[in-house]
């Protein structure tokens, strides 16, 4: 039995690369807001409240450009329904003891990131890790954005450049190496990327709202595999 | 920009309560076979979706990125971890840049 506070300081540590990553995302989103003519409080709370990348560009333009409450909140429904699907597939790895305000609390916490090493942890998953994963991340996400929109361009363009490809290169790591053991996810990978540099390129699909087609491609995808390769009973 | 702290609460409620909801209502262990195998593709047909192609629009130009990409799926079945994976990608795609 591991202890409590062992399991969150294991989530801190796991979350530094991904708070550094947000660091260096959320100062771009923090310029790209003061330039949109929001205060650095403003832009603050909203990575502190929000915590996405996607929905929040999205949201911070459109609220700048002038915007009615139904568009913004149905930009948000689009861009952010991945999270949906995420939060159930979360909620079976989760012991079903689990309390509802430990549940509701995570709720605030599933970005990409931190989703993608909370499934990762063995199963049940402790709240507590994914906690330990918050209490880095939230901070540094917000932080980068208070500098973004009070600083501004001290970083030069090469730099944010090198810098945008981070978050890429974690949720790579997040599932790419569980590929050398399982076929199946092997196989799910490489079409699952295949079929989303395809709807890229396709007329309709490439002209859909990128936060729809992430949902529609994973619905699809994940029928097919679940319908064609079903999980053997012992697994988790 | 007069109601911003509104618009920006009323985005995060929505944004909480799409993550919050499944987490809250879904208690039972799910039995269904096919639930239960989409359930657990689901992180990794997503999270590839999302990787692929937007990666190669996260740089400068589409060759930094394109080696950024490589770096990345090379580190990462090698199973070197997030961090390496991640400032080595960086470290590609910045001396690419330079060097272009």
């Amino acid at each position: 039995m591991t202890s409590k506070r062992s399991v969150f300081l294991r989530g801190m540590r796991d979350g530094l690369p991904v708070g550094a990553g947000y660091l260096a995302v959320s100062f771009a989103f923090g310029l790209a807001a003061r330039r949109l003519g929001f205060t650095t409080l403003a832009a603050s709370l909203m990575s502190f409240t929000n915590l996405t990348s996607a929905g929040q560009f999205a949201g911070a333009e459109l609220i700048a450009t002038g915007t009615t409450v139904i568009e913004l909140a149905l930009t948000q429904l689009v861009v952010n329904a991945r999270y949906f699907l995420m939060s159930c597939s979360l909620s079976q790895r989760l012991d079903q003891q689990t309390g509802f305000l430990q549940r509701a609390l995570m709720g605030w916490g599933i970005s990409d990131e931190i989703f993608a090493l909370s499934q990762a942890y063995p199963m049940p998953l402790s709240p507590l890790y994914t906690y330990g994963l918050m209490a880095i991340c939230i901070p540094c996400w917000t932080l980068g954005t208070l500098l973004g929109a009070s600083l501004g361009a001290v970083l030069s363009q090469s730099m944010m450049n090198a810098l945008g490809i981070a978050l890429y290169a974690m949720l790579t790591a997040a599932i790419v190496p569980h590929s050398r053991q399982d076929k199946t996810i092997r196989l799910i990978i490489v079409v699952s990327m295949s079929t989303s540099g395809l709807a890229a390129i396709l007329p309709m699909l490439r002209d859909m709202p990128g936060g729809l087609r992430i949902v529609l491609l994973t619905v699809v995808i994940t029928s097919l595999t679940a319908w064609r390769f079903p999980l053997k009973e012992e697994q988790p | 920009m007069s109601n911003v702290y509104a618009y920006i609460l009323l985005m995060a409620g929505i944004t909480y309560l799409i993550r919050a909801l499944p987490l809250l209502f879904i208690r039972r262990r799910i039995t269904n076979p096919f639930l239960r195998s989409f359930l657990s593709y689901v992180p990794y047909v997503t999270l590839s979706v999302m990787v692929f192609p937007d990666v190669l629009s996260a740089t400068g130009s589409l060759a930094s990125a394109l080696i950024g990409f490589v770096t990345m799926m090379g580190l990462s079945l090698a199973r070197k971890n997030m961090f390496v994976v991640a400032i080595a990608s960086c470290a590609v795609v910045f001396v690419t840049e330079l060097l272009m």
